[in-house]
């Protein structure tokens, strides 16, 4: 039984102690510089991965002397190791080559490792950070700097079509946990040595990468180094998902919406780059950030660029009225037939009543069941196995829809509202934003039950109000519409086409406000050749 | 501080949990389609309710019971029966889709403005429902007679009679708000609409009336009743009310107009507009009431030939002729029989003419019956159908 | 405490407030009544005469250049004597706004909730101007470029569907000024110059925060004339639906005439809709009255005016119900009383006493930067 009296011991002596530190975990807890003495470098590496059972330390000739390379078999890619690295070290011309300063052990990598990446440290624990991320260290008796290879080549998944923002037409590739690829993948499609790539580590213990993207001359350098200062900021101990980052750098996290946009598409980041906005990537997440952003982003979908204008701006505005509907559709069904009965025409009316005849609920709860039933089957749906998940979701819905009606508990008309409000609620390309209308749903639901239209609309204005206090990254956060900028509205409730969109949106104000100033309407000539008049 | 800070809006949060003063839940209430006021037996009024039953309405709830309740109890004042109407009724009633009043003769000819205040000050009613005035029959028994395709009878009298008014106007434009306005008015006298039931009011009391290829009793709508302030003085009938609307708004009507020896041709007016100036001349006012419409020929009797624009314009003059003669008869009718300013002239003069007016406007009425009234009219018939030679004209 | 930061509002925003404050309660309670059916030339008449004041004040603040009315009362005063003013003028302020207040209370009370307590509309009401103030001027200069498209589009919407429904009888205007201008010169004094136009005084607080104050002085002007008209042609409207009697009749002729709107049989009963039009009005006014007032308190107490707002809101609230006891004493006070006592002293009266005091620290300060 003594292993439970340490556990609740230790547990105690964490809650008594309230100057208690945060101490980091083994890595780099001591640090101390690399000696020249092999024997004393290899265990105390050896130390650091200790029962680390992917952990790999194999002592092999450099050149003339002694020396031991060690890397981790779960970072590395071993054919990748066997062939730049064991191949090379095997040769028999280098078995005579001697490495007695710093000079020579640098031309011996030139000579034999060319090609590959590769540090020099003096100090032991970053070397052991390049093993932890994927590099072979290589250290040589007598000599005080060790050598780091990158042998890394991880298993991620493959580039597959992006999960949630999917379109019809436009490219299908979507980003993947894979820092590197995700880099790719931008610069494929901006090709342009001013996209710069600059990466930082977050996270003491988990030691992430976050790479921030940005097109030098484009991006206003007030925005960009916030977004760098916000970054080296943040102190935490693990990073996962852009999802932490974003919580780290929001403006402000008192609100259910979203102020920071992101995307699983590459094309849509590299849009953004190019309009003069800031993309962070964080390894291991296929959802890349986009900052500054405003309210209207969340109604934009890249498909709106690649097709028409027209049903681009038509489908845009579907969309802003969907956010409307989501919202308040619920509410109204409430004021309107438990307060303002002399708002429905007549023949409705009489129709809403003859199904409500019998329905034992008021409107209010009648409401909420479904409302939360509906939240309950759609948190299923996502949760359970997929094969069953979907089916289960929309089955579900019907069949309890159906069978709550017919059980005369809630009224046909309802079901209709419920329906029609869960699908407004999932048109926002952007998941996150969805959250906004479904949770601020159940206060206008409240306050319609209060007062009426009255509470709808002093929602609607407290909303708006507390919209209109937001800012992300210093833009605020309705910005082309509140403060209105007139030169901005071409890319807001409509899209404009390309030719008269000339300029970069002026929130951002950007180093140079012109994107394409050359772009013209294909019209035929105006004249004929030569022809002045 | 900061606890406060959230603990605050939260309690007050609370305290709007004891409200929800004003909700009422759809299935607590019902709807009051039509009321009707008459002289009680025992007090001032007698009031009767109409209140729809609307799960039968519902194709798929119906039990094939009657779609509409109603329900009368007597006493001094409109509001106070309306608001105990629960003596008889289950629900809360709700009056903001009342779309008929029905006023009863005798009530009618006392004065209604003692209750209209009330209907406009309430804020319940939507000031859009029909008034009517239930002429020879007990205005409750309007509110019960059933029809088959509009099951509630309050309804089917407001649906009538817009219709009417719009396809060949037989029914003034009258709602409560343009009631009240001629009331108040010095220049006119209000009008409302008269209606009653063919047939024996007793047998359509019932939903078996509904099954009936010719229903036993049927409300059918007769013309105009004609108020001096607010007090009923006479009718006219559903000619006199075409000609009546026909110098307000009328919008489209048909008339039968004689081409030669007991043969007409079928006119369809159409875009009619009039325009009235006034004068005064010396003593007696004169008004020019001029007519403009269009029209086309919807059927003939006659053989004249279509192609021709003699034709055209013969039939033109002799529509223009019978509209006038038969405009003129109805006002100089008005002018003699009840004496009241039903069209507005005198508006028309407070327009134009505003201090002869003012100078006259208490005795207004007295001025209106010995005024000029000169009608023109100015029809212009454009075309005449989808054929163009009638099979009744001769080839010559 | 929260450190105030410096705030400024766009031309646009200041447009618009101007706009919304003028439209706000004058909009439901119905303008001009008294001049019957020419009610509408009174509120050109009106508008186009109050040109003058608002010129004069912002010719006042122009001397001293950014700095609000209560400062320059400091300044040209000094501090004791400018404080007994100051605190009259937060009276003044807190009042009016209080008076809004009731004027919307009785509104939805009246039409939409009739048995939900007042207070309570008051309160929530209150609590939401208190909310978009402590977020700043600037927060409520962007709210009110929201819901301005819907506001305007809102009034000429009711003239349209008006129009659709056959509602609109042009001849209900007419005929024009048959007893002459006397009429309507009496409605335009004292009635429609303090109420709406004079009571642009509350914007003396506002218009050094403007972004561009140099044009923040035409900008006023600008939005007063084109608010005029816009109120002319509401005023219009009502009358050319109801008529000038039932126009007069109606507690809120706004109401009353979108009550007549009737398309299709669906379209009906939009007056509850216009409800939400009115409250932006009403919020901007209340919110402007109320932040001149909340400025003064800043400044007499040394304190940022956020720690205010709260506790002051809740008095607010509290006053536009003590104000009076009944619908009748609201609009009889409104109608007798408070231009004569309140209005005129406060929109003309002290800033026409400032004047000769204020030109002459203005000589005294740009001298003493000449010799620096």
């Amino acid at each position: 039984m003594g292993w439970i009296k340490k556990i609740l011991l230790s547990q105690k002596s964490y809650n008594q102690d309230k100057s208690l530190k945060h101490e980091q975990l083994s890595l780099g807890k001591e640090a101390p510089p690399l000696s020249k003495d092999l024997k004393e470098n290899q265990s105390n590496i050896e130390k650091a991965f200790e029962n680390a059972k992917d952990f790999k330390i194999e002592n092999i000739h450099v050149g003339n002397r002694e020396g031991m390379i060690c890397y981790l078999n779960s970072m590395t890619d071993t054919s990748l190791l066997a062939e730049k690295i064991m191949v090379p070290l095997s040769n028999s011309s280098q078995q005579d080559r001697s490495i007695t300063n710093l000079e020579e052990f640098e031309s011996y990598r030139k000579e034999f490792f060319s090609g590959v990446g590769y540090h020099f440290h003096d100090k032991l624990h970053g070397l052991i950070d390049d093993v932890l991320a994927g590099y072979a260290g290589v250290i040589v008796d007598g000599q005080p700097k060790g050598l780091s290879l990158h042998v890394g080549n991880i298993e991620y998944r493959p580039i597959e079509e992006p999960s949630t923002q999917t379109v019809i037409r436009g490219p299908k590739e979507g980003f993947t946990e894979s820092m590197d690829t995700n880099i790719s993948l931008i610069r494929r499609r901006i090709q342009n040595t001013s996209l710069k790539f600059e990466t930082m580590t977050v996270g003491k213990d988990t030691r992430t990468s976050v790479t921030i993207a940005y097109i030098d001359g484009v991006i206003n350098e007030g925005i960009l180094d916030e977004v760098k200062k916000r970054i080296k900021k943040i102190r935490t101990h693990a990073i996962f998902d852009s999802g932490n980052v974003e919580e780290y750098i929001s403006d402000k996290n008192m609100t259910v919406f979203p102020l920071i946009y992101n995307t699983e598409r590459p094309d849509s980041a590299a849009a953004n780059l190019l309009e003069g906005k800031a993309v962070i990537i964080v390894n291991g997440s296929p959802f890349v950030l986009i900052a500054p952003t405003v309210f209207s982003d969340f109604f934009e979908a890249t498909e709106d660029y690649y097709q028409s204008f027209f049903i681009g701006s038509f489908i845009r505005l579907i969309r802003y009225a969907s956010f409307l509907i989501a919202l308040t559709l619920p509410s109204l069904y409430v004021a309107l037939t438990a307060f303002h009965h002399a708002l429905i025409p007549t023949d409705l009316l009489f129709s809403l009543q003859a199904q409500r005849e019998g329905v034992p609920f008021p409107a209010v709860i009648e409401l909420l069941i479904m409302e939360v039933t509906f939240e309950i089957l759609r948190e299923a749906g996502i949760r359970m196995p997929r094969a069953i998940g979907q089916t289960i979701s929309i089955v579900g819905a019907l069949v309890i829809g159906q069978a709550a009606v017919e059980a005369g508990l809630v009224s046909n008309a309802l079901v209709i509202v419920i329906a029609l409000t869960a699908l407004a609620t999932f048109v926002s390309p952007i998941a996150s934003f969805t959250a906004a209308a479904r949770l601020l749903r159940f206060i206008f639901i409240f306050m319609a039950a209060v007062f009426g239209l009255y509470g709808i609309l002093l929602c609607l204005f407290f909303m708006v109000a507390h919209l209109v206090s937001l800012r992300s990254f210093g833009v605020p956060y309705l910005a082309p519409i509140a403060p209105f900028i007139a030169e901005d509205q071409e890319d807001v409730f409509l899209r404009f086409p390309f030719f008269s969109n000339k300029r970069r949106p002026h929130y951002l104000k950007t180093e140079s406000p012109l994107k394409n100033p050359e772009s013209e309407s294909p019209t035929p000539p105006r004249s004929k050749k030569g022809g002045g008049s | 501080m900061k606890a406060m800070k959230l603990l605050l809006p939260s309690l007050l949060l609370l305290g709007l949990l004891s409200g929800c003063w004003d909700t009422k839940e759809l299935n607590d209430v019902a709807f009051v389609t039509g009321v009707a006021v008459e002289q009680g037996e025992d007090a001032k009024f007698k009031v009767t309710v109409g209140v729809a039953n609307a799960s039968q309405l519902n194709v798929q709830k119906s039990e094939g019971n009657t779609p509409s309740v109603t329900f009368s109890l007597e006493g001094n004042s409109i509001s106070e029966l309306l608001d105990k109407m629960n003596v008889g009724l289950t629900r809360e009633l709700r009056f903001s889709h009342t779309r008929t009043l029905v006023i009863g003769e005798e009530v009618a000819r006392e004065g209604i403005s003692g209750f209209l205040d009330y209907l406009e000050r309430s804020g319940q009613f939507r000031n859009n429902f029909t008034m009517l005035i239930a002429q020879n029959i007990s205005a409750a028994d309007i509110l019960k007679t059933t029809f088959p395709i509009q099951k509630i009878p309050s309804l089917k009298v407001h649906n009538q009679s817009s219709t009417l008014f719009e396809q060949w106007g037989g029914a003034p434009d009258m709602k409560l708000s343009d009631f009240i306005a001629a009331l108040t008015s010095r220049g006119r006298q209000p009008v409302a609409e008269a209606l009653t039931i063919v047939g024996t009011p007793k047998q359509g009391q019932s939903v078996e009336n509904n099954k009936k290829l010719e229903p036993e009793s049927l409300i059918t709508l007769v013309g105009l009743a004609v108020f001096k302030e607010d007090k009923l003085i006479g009718y006219l009938n559903l000619e006199e009310t075409r000609n009546y609307v026909w110098t307000q708004d009328l919008i489209q009507t048909t008339l039968t107009v004689p081409c030669g020896e007991e043969k007409y041709i079928d006119v369809r007016i159409l875009n009619s507009k009039s325009t009235i100036h006034a004068n005064y001349d010396g003593e007696t006012p004169n008004f020019q009431v001029e007519i403009v419409a269009e029209s086309f020929l919807n059927g003939t009797q006659c053989k004249d030939n279509l192609e021709k624009i003699e034709t055209y314009k013969k039939f033109e003059k002799d529509i223009e002729e019978m509209v006038e003669t038969m405009i003129l008869n109805t006002v100089t009718k008005v002018q003699e029989e009840y004496e009241v300013d039903i069209f507005g002239f005198g508006e028309v003069m407070r327009r134009q003419h505003y201090q002869r007016f003012e100078a006259v406007k208490d005795q207004w009425d007295e001025q209106f019956s010995k005024a000029d009234i000169d009608i023109t009219a100015n029809i212009f018939l454009r075309r005449a159908g989808t054929s163009n030679k009638s099979f009744l004209t001769e080839d010559e | 405490m929260q450190r105030e930061l410096v705030e400024k509002i766009s031309l646009t925003q200041l447009f618009i407030l101007v706009s919304a404050f003028l439209f706000g309660s004058a909009i439901v309670v119905g303008i001009g009544g008294e001049a019957k059916q020419d009610s509408w030339i009174a509120v050109i008449v009106a508008c186009l005469l109050s040109i003058i004041p608002v010129w004069f004040y912002t010719f006042l603040l122009s001397r001293i250049p950014e700095k609000n009315l209560f400062e320059i009362m400091e300044i040209v005063l000094g501090k004791v004597i400018s404080k007994v003013f100051i605190l009259l003028y937060i009276l003044y302020f807190f009042y009016v706004s209080a008076r809004v207040l009731r004027d919307f209370g009785e509104l939805i009370v009246g039409d939409m909730l009739v048995n939900t307590p007042i207070e309570v509309i008051s309160i929530t009401f209150m609590l939401f101007v208190a909310y978009i103030l402590y977020l700043g001027l600037e927060v409520l200069g962007r709210f009110s470029e929201i819901y301005a498209p819907y506001l305007m589009g809102s009034i000429f919407a009711i003239g349209i569907l008006l129009l659709f429904s056959r509602e609109l009888h042009v001849k209900n205007v007419m005929p024009i000024l048959p007893e002459g201008i006397g009429p309507v010169i009496g409605t335009v004094f004292p009635e429609l110059i303090t109420f709406p136009f004079g009571e642009l005084v509350a914007f003396m607080m506002i218009l050094p925060y403007a972004s561009k104050v140099r044009y923040a002085g035409k900008t006023t002007i600008f939005a007063l004339i084109v608010s005029g008209l816009i109120l002319a042609y509401s005023s219009f409207v009502q009358i050319a639906t109801l008529g000038p009697e039932a126009k007069l009749r109606s507690k809120f002729p706004l109401l009353t005439a979108t009550g007549e709107i009737s398309l299709w049989d669906f379209i009906e009963r939009v007056d509850l809709i216009i409800i939400f039009v009115v409250m932006f009005g009403i919020l901007v006014k209340v919110s402007i009255f109320f932040y001149g007032g909340l400025k003064g308190l800043e400044l007499v107490f040394n304190r940022p005016y956020r720690a205010f707002i709260y506790p002051m809101a809740m008095i607010i609230a509290f006053m536009s119900i003590i104000i009076s006891k009944n619908f009748a004493e609201h609009i009889s006070e409104g109608i007798s009383m408070v231009p004569w006592i309140i209005h005129f002293p406060f929109q003309f009266g002290i800033p026409l006493l400032l004047f000769p005091f204020v030109l002459w620290k203005a000589k005294v300060l740009k001298s003493e930067g000449k010799k620096r």
